[in-house]
């Protein structure tokens, strides 16, 4: 009888070990199992720490450069979601260690990735700006007009409400404006790719190449 | 061992060698899931329960490989494979639309989070799924055109 519904059974069973699974990681992110990663025998080679240490001491480096950022936590990234312009990542560092929801989350070039959304205990999630929901108050750098970077397409960004008559051209420099509650200013986002003038309207299409795809992100900074 | 057996550890070395590598050096927006096809040959050739569990494994090491949260991709995985037990498209031309539409809608569950929406936008929801379906497509075609020539090859040598 039961052998009739090997298919049925075999797939409930996959379905309730993936969602304990689900369940497990999630709980090891942001819940109360903390963050143990070393703790729980995972291996780390040499190599890795070694790497790990040069990217670390870059940040330390930029950390005594950087008037971007008044105060600021490096975190390391524990997952992407999607793996190539991610719209959402995970960061090892919540709550206890002073992150809080709308904080600007940075790469180690100083480039603009997005903005906590979500601070756990242990862990953050963080909307970054390929993310459909995600709408920057960005300034030109050549020109000084502010306009609003939108996400959700890929791999440029489109830039709305600069006008028709302004004088953007390709390769110039978007940072943040300041005038959002979420991003300090002067943060580097990415460059013009394109220019277009669409008819019967007040503004300008404009198509705008980010700094990274951030695919291969190890280490963060997140700060106010 | 069973000769089967062997052969499915082999082809799931094969596969998972192959999405290693276009995870890590692969760098497109849209990388083609070797593990989405695999399975779904898997299921339409009757082997349903061992698609079923290799639908758990390759999920929880396909999110081991691209960072994810551990076992979403193990969830998508088990129910495209559990829908296609019942679909087993016969003709070539089937099983071509068929990998195309069940990558596509993979591609659009993947990237839908609830509560939340689609992550990225309508437009490039659309282009890069079925960009995604094209490769998955692609990798099909190459696994049935070397099936075809290997199937010629046993002829031959069958018939001296």
């Amino acid at each position: 009888m039961l052998w009739r519904f090997r298919r049925e059974i075999i797939f409930i069973l996959g379905l309730v070990l993936s969602l304990l699974v689900i369940n497990r990681s999630y709980v090891r992110k942001y819940g109360s199992a903390g963050d143990i990663r070393y703790a729980e025998g995972e291996k780390v080679s040499y190599e890795e720490l070694a790497a790990e240490n040069v990217r670390l001491r870059e940040i330390l480096d930029i950390k005594s450069e950087n008037r971007t950022l008044r105060k600021f936590t490096v975190c390391e990234v524990t997952s992407i979601k999607p793996s190539v312009f991610p719209a959402e990542i995970t960061i090892n560092k919540g709550f206890r260690e002073g992150l809080r929801e709308n904080m600007a989350v940075l790469s180690r070039d100083m480039f603009l990735i997005g903005r906590v959304v979500r601070a756990g205990d242990n862990a953050s999630s963080v909307m970054t700006i390929f993310n459909a929901k995600s709408r920057i108050s960005v300034i030109v750098d050549s020109t000084r007009e502010i306009g609003v970077l939108e996400g959700g397409s890929i791999p440029f960004l489109f830039l709305r409400y600069i006008p028709v008559d302004s004088l953007v051209k390709e390769g110039d420099r978007i940072l943040t404006s300041g005038y959002s509650d979420f991003y300090p200013k002067g943060i580097g986002i990415g460059e013009v790719a394109g220019v277009e003038k669409v008819p019967d309207t007040l503004f300008l299409k404009i198509s705008i190449k980010p700094y990274g795809c951030f695919s291969g992100l190890d280490e963060v900074l997140a700060g106010e | 061992m069973s000769k089967k057996l062997i052969r499915l550890g082999e082809q799931f070395l094969i596969v998972s060698g192959l999405q290693l590598c276009v995870l890590n050096y692969m760098k497109t927006a849209i990388v083609p899931s070797f593990f989405v096809v695999w399975l779904l040959i898997l299921a339409w050739e009757g082997n349903t329960e061992v698609a079923l569990v290799m639908a758990f494994v390759t999920g929880i090491i396909y999110d081991i490989m691209s960072r994810n949260l551990l076992g979403t991709t193990s969830v998508l995985f088990l129910t495209l494979v559990y829908a296609n037990c019942f679909l087993k498209p016969g003709s070539l031309a089937g099983r071509f639309v068929g990998i195309f539409f069940f990558s596509a809608l993979y591609f659009l569950v993947f990237l839908f989070e609830y509560g939340q929406g689609f992550m990225w936008g309508g437009l490039a929801i659309l282009k890069y799924s079925l960009l995604f379906a094209l490769y998955n497509s692609l990798v099909y075609g190459v696994i049935e055109l070397g099936m075809i020539k290997l199937r010629w090859k046993r002829k031959d040598y069958l018939l001296g």
